[in-house]
């Protein structure tokens, strides 16, 4: 049984936005090994990615912060040790190098690392990029489900997850790790300023809050039809173009908020 | 035609860039410092600023270091496989290429039972390895790319050398891949097979 109802949890890629909503949400619930390429002092003494993002608490003990190089098997192995779960959101988007090193030499490290450990449900993101200027981007597609393979086409930043992603699945298939794919396309903060009222929403958004609370609920699902799963984290939204219906039938999880302000007339 | 061969420092790229002379001019490089074809060229395989200037004039590539890559550790094996194949696909779209041959392994299906009839339709069965994984991370940057319209690519999957593909065979595959019109689907996929279970009927059923 991969579900993990208690125990500690290691967080890959920790300093980002999805990375603070994460630690949010389940700091109150589980043992965290928070872990990034900064100190997380250091994160948390910087600007956030943009002026609404949130930035990630420093935890105290019994949590503990790490600095991991994801690139770094040795690194990703030891901070996997004695560890029940994992979760990755590391990534790197427009470097050309580095793009390819974290988002799928990563993937490669943490999913060999829990198998090694013998952790047996990890919890891996990407995007899922809803317009990409070919054909089979889906982009003019409604009622698209999580279960589609993704086209990342040519993008740098969408085929090196690509690519992460297929790695997750493969240990999943062969080794016996449960993964639960979390794909996200547009955030935004819960809250609506007065100023945005009417302003529309972008047909694949999830809430910051929303996006944290999701891990909870893929750490503390039963058991998955298959060892790999890929899941839409999204709110459900009247434009019936994004479906997350996957997430509520496997995970219970759905998305709190809705936007409505956003797209009905003030 | 004129034909750049990347990956000509390996055992696949060594021969072919050999033995296509006879018809297309080739323009054999690879990330080794030496090799013994004549025109050999090093080229930093993983920076389009190293490659994009090879490849002017050129009008078709055949990649062969995606599929049996070069690499010092598990995440060199799958960055020359999956970022190789990526510099070499959006070098050639940036200077108009509209056609790649991609080599990659038979290997991928290998773990099927034996008694099944594999051929291309059958998924890819990589084992949680890098150098397992690694010509499936090229296959699917060469899928991609090729989804984008702008390039035609047609992946071989090649068995071993004078083994259970012969040279001949592979050289006749690669050329007739070469020429082949442009028709319908951007990516198709053929194993290129001379003995054993995965030679059955032609190169394949890719399309």
């Amino acid at each position: 049984m991969a579900t993990v109802n208690e125990g500690k949890v290691v967080l890959f890629g920790a300093g980002g936005p999805v990375g603070a909503s994460a630690i949010t949400s389940l700091k109150d619930h589980y043992t965290l090994r928070v872990t990034d390429l900064r100190p997380m002092t250091e994160v948390a003494a910087a600007p956030p990615q943009n002026p609404r993002a949130p930035i990630p608490e420093v935890l105290g003990p019994p949590h503990e912060n790490r600095v991991v190089d994801i690139t770094d098997y040795a690194q990703v192995l030891a901070a996997c040790e004695g560890i029940d779960a994992a979760i990755n959101v590391s990534v790197v988007r427009p470097h050309p190098v580095l793009a390819f090193q974290v988002n799928m030499v990563g993937a490669y490290n943490v999913a060999k690392a829990c198998v090694a450990c013998g952790i047996k449900r990890l919890i891996h993101t990407g995007p899922f990029h809803t317009s990409l200027g070919h054909n089979a981007d889906y982009w003019n597609d409604f009622q698209v489900e999580a279960d589609i393979p993704l086209h990342p086409g040519a993008d740098l930043y969408a085929v090196s997850k690509y690519l992460g992603g297929h790695i997750t699945r493969v240990f999943a298939e062969r080794e016996g790790l449960e993964v639960l794919t979390f794909v996200y396309t547009h955030f935004r903060p819960r809250e609506v300023l007065p100023e945005e009222h009417g302003q529309g929403v972008y047909p694949y958004a999830t809430s910051w809050e929303d996006t944290g609370e999701a891990f909870l609920y893929g750490l503390r699902a039963t058991e998955m039809p298959s060892p790999y799963e890929d899941f839409f984290i999204c709110a459900k939204l009247p434009h019936d173009k994004y479906r997350p219906d996957k997430a509520k039938r496997l995970l219970g999880w759905e998305a709190k908020d809705r936007f409505e302000a956003l797209y009905t007339r003030p | 035609m004129r034909v750049a061969v990347i990956g000509a420092d390996r055992p696949w790229g060594a021969l072919l860039a050999a033995e296509l002379g006879a018809e297309f001019e080739v323009v054999a490089i690879g990330a080794e410092e030496t090799s013994d074809l004549a025109g050999y060229r090093q080229v930093d395989l993983l920076q389009r600023e190293a490659l994009d200037p090879v490849l002017a004039g050129v009008e078709a590539i055949v990649h062969a270091a995606g599929g049996d890559p070069a690499g010092d550790g598990e995440g060199a094996v799958l960055d020359t496989a999956a970022r190789g194949t990526y510099v070499a696909l959006t070098a050639a779209c940036a200077v108009g290429i509209e056609k790649a041959v991609l080599l990659s392994r038979l290997d991928l299906l290998r773990d099927y039972p034996e008694e099944y009839i594999v051929d291309p339709q059958w998924n890819a069965l990589p084992r949680a390895e890098a150098g397992s994984l690694a010509p499936l991370m090229a296959e699917l940057v060469g899928r991609e790319i090729a989804r984008t319209g702008q390039i035609e690519v047609r992946c071989l999957r090649l068995g071993e050398l004078d083994k259970e593909t012969t040279a001949d065979d592979a050289v006749e595959a690669v050329r007739q891949a070469l020429t082949a019109e442009r028709r319908g689907h951007d990516w198709l996929l053929a194993h290129v097979a001379s003995s054993g279970r995965f030679a059955w009927g032609d190169y394949g059923n890719g399309e």
